[in-house]
């Protein structure tokens, strides 16, 4: 789809997307200083229009799955910046009850399945859960999000293999950021070119743009349209760039500040304010209602947050089985 | 009359015609007929979306099943051996197991993993070892360990019909076992502990491919006047505790017989749990016969002999007479 | 650090369960030998028991207010004694050790076999005092007591050790691996033997390596007896159940004086009695076994107490009423040291024979005040000067009143002392009190015409008596006895 398909409104619902992940993300990381979000916080800044684009070309009806670097996705797909950030508090608001944190989002209702930390470990997910639409007759397709790391794992062959041979409805978007936590590509990958492994098991694939959210959209949309006509997977390889650490910090002694500064020049927030506004259909007073709306919506998420119930303490064990049996059926 | 193997076919079979939610999934299931010929004729009987080959990809094909769980179906993942079950272990415990707990609640996984256990047959190591252990220490699995012709059809039921990941661990040299088979029963609850034997003078407490060695050892302690109590476990997770207690505190002596190994084994967990239980019930030291801490040799008189035996269990019952 | 398990000790041969009163330690608390930790009632009313170990209280067991079995764990101390290490028997090896129940065995007899002709001058007298002696016979019980849990633990130790290092060598062979600190006992025997009041250590366990299992325990009452054939015979001749009897002897043997015991406390009581009304049957069965059995002779001796009383009124005068000594003292005291003079006297009858003792504890007949007897052991009587002796007679006078006697104090004495002075009797005809071998009696100090040269004059005189065991002594010495005391009442500045 192009800036015309997209039409004034719908560009500034990418934008207002995108910035709404930044500014969440910006203040999670102040939140993280003060010690109000606790474990890994992964920041997405940088990402955000592979997670806007990919997501607005996508349907209710379509299964997610994302990395543990996924608040940008879970906020895409309408997870509400409220129990996202509450999730992080880990109060009893949150989109997991504050079981799962900054790395396991999940909302079964919007088909948004993690929030996944193993690396690559929701690949042969993806593969059921297309398997089980097929089987069952519904046309959906499940987009399924990793990072570059994990073409380097075994399942990441494995679930490829799935489902080409059982053409399946299935999306792989791989967000290359170029480095597997701190491990740069080069050092990890035979062939960098990522978008030619899939080749190899037959399912299309292609390099995209991944700071353009436009691109993204486009790119996304096409191959959902394929598979969801029974074409089998599709496999994009969205080219992009992390600004920040790993997660919330470390000394960033595997990639130079320079190149770091190079890529934040392509930052796609930017990028995308740039071309609307040489369209015309963005000015300044436009952009500061954008803005003043974006940080509205992330000091509400914050008071939703902090004033969210913690989980009861005797709710421990809640939640281990759907149905406790045998000795076992005395216990929550 | 059938046998362990027809049983469980017989299972899936009612399984599958009754709800087209069920469908198999695993290495040779279908055209193979399956690696040990449990699934053989299911293929053609079911067609190949529902009698589903897979490559050898573990941890590919058991993800897979457990995302069409969550996805809405209720498959049965057939892995051909526990010890390949290793390679899926990532996906069992870190997705099947733990979603549930970690989504809030929101995500729940209705999947049945069976896999072949223990040894017996000589195929050596890298197929013969019995690691139920290592699934029945997983809060949020359920494990099941059929010992019977019955049993084997009623736990592909009762695990089909639970909303939770359940494991059923079959002992590869029960398929050929014969038994009795009421194709038409309701399933017996899978989760409570079944005595196999009564008796009085003390407890062999034991699941799956031992449950016959230990009749047999029973058999011989009565010759010599010795009434040995049978408690087949059959629910690995949760154990059944109350009637390990109720065993132990009317015999008063504990003989526990695992084919896994002794260290960190599920033999230590049954233990503990009658110490914790009936303490001062006992009036001997528990003991227990497992398989000996190598791994399992190729040849015969050796992997007989890091197995557990009659001999063993019957000496293992003898001493606990003593104290 | 070694554990010692106290149990429920027998206070008597015919006590098979007492009920724990109340505990005088809590958990925590450094005890002493010597130190009362409980306090037990029984059939004879509640007694302090003590202890024979130096610890530290690691557990108590039993819940005041509970009966248990003779033999039940209550507490458990922590010794300072290092596991295994043998000999010293307060060491104890973890070990159960009893609280002195070697040495009060027959108390039923000291008890309750007191006299014909009951005295309570003794007592009466004592009495006197003790309404204004308070603070004085706190002090002086303080330094009484240690001498008391010296002298007892020493004697009771013997015993003990003896059983218990017989047990520990035994287990330790069966256990075929040096000895073991602990009794191997499977759980359910152990429990089982709790609830029967069953003592593990007198069973042998028929386990691998000598375990203790339930079948064993189960057995215990009707495992075969082991008597000695003297048993054997006299439990014949008394138409005694062997079964019945609790052996005393090393592996719990069964001796002839464990059926003598029974045989005596054998009649027939009420399940229901009152306390007082089978303490009743325990002295007639006490009596009546002592004039079945002891062939006893009988010997008196009036003497002049003008000396003794100036010596008193001297050594009284000017002190307040708590600080004086009474006559009783002074009668007991020379009782005591004739006593060393002539020690045949000082011995039981067991098993056919005399069998000498070592120390001086003189037991001394209390009538209590809702009817009975009972004779407490002053222990080491002889070692103790006027006032200690006093003071000693107010403490425990006092506290069989109220029963509190201690379980040391329940095992028979050397001799016993007893006085129905200020009831006008002229002379006591003692009956003696099993398995002592003789008795004194003091009748009522009067003033009576006394030939002094060839003048009659008035005089305080007193009668002395003497009933002694005919098996063991004759008149010869009795009367020499008798007239020690005498010379010592009549010099009393030299005793």
């Amino acid at each position: 789809m192009s800036l015309d398909d997209l039409g004034r409104d719908g560009a500034h619902a990418l934008l207002r997307e995108m910035l709404l992940i930044r500014r969440f993300e910006e203040k999670c990381a102040e939140l993280y200083t003060q010690q109000k979000i606790r474990g890994f916080l992964h920041l997405y800044i940088g990402e955000e229009a592979i997670a806007v684009g990919a997501l607005s070309a996508l349907t209710a009806d379509d299964n997610v799955l994302s990395t543990y670097r996924e608040h940008g996705h879970a906020l895409a797909r309408g997870l509400g910046a409220g129990p996202i950030m509450a999730e992080m508090y880990g109060k009893a608001g949150g989109c997991a009850l504050g079981r799962g944190g900054s790395m396991h989002l999940f909302d079964a209702s919007r088909r948004f399945y993690g929030g996944n930390a193993i690396v690559g470990g929701h690949l042969p997910l993806a593969v059921g859960l297309a398997l089980a639409d097929k089987m069952l007759g519904r046309k959906a397709v499940t987009a399924c999000f990793f990072g570059d790391g994990a073409t380097a794992e075994g399942v990441f062959h494995e679930s490829l293999n799935l489902a080409a041979l059982w053409k399946l409805p299935v999306l792989f978007l791989c967000e290359n950021n170029l480095y597997a936590m701190g491990t740069a590509i080069e050092l990890h990958a035979a062939d960098t070119e990522i978008s030619r492994r899939p080749r190899a098991f037959g399912i299309p694939a292609e390099r995209v743009d991944g700071m353009d959210v436009v691109a993204v959209e486009r790119a996304v949309r096409y191959a959902a349209e394929a598979a969801r006509e029974g074409e089998g997977p599709r496999f994009l390889e969205l080219m992009t760039y992390r600004f920040r650490a790993h997660s919330m910090y470390d000394a960033e002694l595997y990639r130079s500040k320079a190149e770091v500064q190079r890529w934040k020049e392509r930052d796609p927030i930017q990028l995308f304010e740039r071309a609307l506004r040489e369209r015309g259909w963005l000015d300044d007073d436009a952009r500061a209602r954008v803005e003043n709306d974006v940080l509205g919506e992330v000091e509400a998420a914050v008071r939703f947050a902090e004033e969210s119930p913690w989980e009861a303490l005797e709710d421990l064990e809640k939640h281990v089985y759907v149905r406790r049996v045998g000795a076992d059926e005395g216990g929550a | 009359m059938a046998t362990f193997r027809e049983a469980i076919r017989s299972a899936m079979r009612q399984a599958m015609r009754e709800d087209p939610r069920v469908f198999l999934i695993g290495e040779d299931v279908g055209h193979y007929g399956g690696a040990f010929a449990v699934s053989r004729g299911l293929l053609e009987e079911l067609g190949p979306e529902r009698i589903r080959d897979a490559p050898l990809s573990e941890a590919g094909f058991t993800g897979a099943g457990i995302g069409a769980a969550i996805g809405g179906m209720r498959p049965i993942v057939e892995v051909m051996t526990v010890n390949f079950a290793l390679l899926a272990l990532d996906q069992i415990l870190n997705n099947a197991a733990t979603l549930l707990h970690m989504s809030g609640g929101q995500v729940s996984v209705p999947v049945v993993f069976r896999m072949t256990t223990g040894a017996g047959k000589q195929i050596a190591a890298q197929h013969s070892h019995s690691l139920e252990c290592y699934f029945a220490h997983i809060p949020g699995l359920k494990c099941l360990a059929p010992a019977t012709v019955q049993d084997a059809r009623d736990m592909v039921l009762g695990a089909l019909a639970d909303p939770d990941p359940v494991c059923i661990f079959e002992h590869a040299l029960l398929y050929n076992l014969e038994g009795a088979l009421d194709e038409e029963a309701a399933p017996a609850d899978p989760w409570r502990a079944a005595v196999r034997r009564e008796g009085r003078d003390l407890t062999l407490a034991t699941y799956g491919g031992s449950l016959g060695k230990c009749l047999d050892a029973a058999a011989a302690l009565a010759a010599d006047g010795v009434e040995a109590e049978v408690l087949d476990l059959r629910s690995l997770r949760p154990l059944d505790r109350p009637a390990i207690a109720a065993s132990v505190e009317k015999t008063r002596r504990l003989v526990v017989v695992d084919e896994g190994w002794r260290t960190g084994g599920l033999s230590a967990e049954i233990i503990t749990s009658a110490l914790e239980s009936s303490f001062y019930a006992l009036d001997a030291v528990p003991r227990r016969v497992c398989t000996a801490e190598v791994p399992i040799p190729y040849a015969k008189h050796m992997e007989e002999h890091a197995l557990p035996k009659v001999a063993e269990i019957v000496a293992a019952a003898k001493e606990a007479l003593r104290g | 650090m070694a554990e010692l398990v106290f149990e429920m000790p027998s206070l008597g041969a015919d006590m098979e369960a007492g009920t724990l009163v109340a505990w005088r330690v809590a958990l925590g608390d450094a005890v002493r030998r010597g130190d009362v930790i409980a306090e037990v009632e029984t059939e004879k009313g509640v007694i302090d028991v003590e202890v024979f170990a130096d610890g530290v209280v690691s557990a108590l067991l039993v819940e005041p207010g509970t009966k248990v079995p003779v033999g039940t764990a209550l507490a458990k101390l922590e010794t300072g004694g290092t596991a295994g290490s043998g000999a010293a028997p307060e060491a104890g090896s973890g070990s159960s050790v009893g609280s002195g129940s070697g040495s009060s065995e027959s108390v039923s007899e000291s008890s309750a076999s007191v006299s014909e002709s009951v005295s309570e001058s003794v007592s009466e007298s004592v009495s006197e005092s003790e309404s204004v002696s308070e603070s004085v016979s706190e002090s002086v019980s303080e330094s009484v007591s240690e001498s008391v849990s010296e002298s007892v633990s020493e004697s009771v130790s013997e015993s003990v050790s003896e059983s218990v290092s017989e047990s520990v060598s035994g287990a330790g062979a069966r256990a075929g691996a040096g000895a073991r600190d602990f009794v191997r006992v499977t759980p359910a025997a152990r429990a089982l033997a709790d609830a029967r009041g069953v003592d593990l250590r007198g069973l042998v366990g028929t386990g691998r390596e000598g375990v203790i299992l339930l079948a064993d325990v189960e057995r215990a009452r009707e495992r075969p007896v082991e008597a000695t054939p003297a048993a054997r015979q006299h439990a014949r001749e008394r138409g005694v159940d062997l079964t019945q009897v609790r052996g005393s002897r090393p592996h719990g043997v069964i001796g002839r004086e464990d059926v003598a015991r029974v045989a005596s406390t054998a009649a027939p009581s009420p399940v229901d009695a009152s306390p007082e009304s089978r303490m009743r049957a325990a002295i007639a069965n006490a009596m009546a076994r002592s004039k079945r059995e002891i062939p006893h002779y009988y010997l008196t001796h009036t003497v002049d107490l003008s000396r003794a009383t100036v010596f008193l009124e001297t050594r009284n005068a000017g002190k307040p009423p708590e600080a004086r000594v009474l006559l009783a003292a002074l009668l007991l005291r020379s009782t005591a040291l004739a006593l060393r003079k002539h020690p045949e006297l000082n011995a039981h009858w067991t098993e056919g024979q005399a069998a000498p003792r070592e120390s001086i504890d003189l037991g001394l007949a209390i009538s209590l005040r809702g009817g009975g007897l009972v004779a407490p052991a002053i222990p080491r009587t002889d070692t103790l000067d006027l006032d200690a002796l006093m003071a000693a007679m107010v403490d425990v006078v006092e506290r069989a009143r109220r029963g509190a006697l201690r379980a040391s104090e329940m095992a028979p004495g050397s001799l016993t002392v007893t006085s129905l002075g200020e009831r006008g009797v002229d002379v006591v005809v003692p009956v003696i009190l099993p398995p002592q071998v003789a008795m004194v009696g003091f009748g009522t100090p009067a003033r009576r015409p006394w030939v002094v040269g060839d003048v009659v004059v008035p005089r305080p005189v007193i009668t002395l008596s003497l009933a002694a065991d005919h098996r063991v002594t004759d008149g010869h010495l009795g009367a020499r006895f008798l007239a020690r005391i005498a010379s010592y009442l009549e010099s009393p500045e030299t005793s």
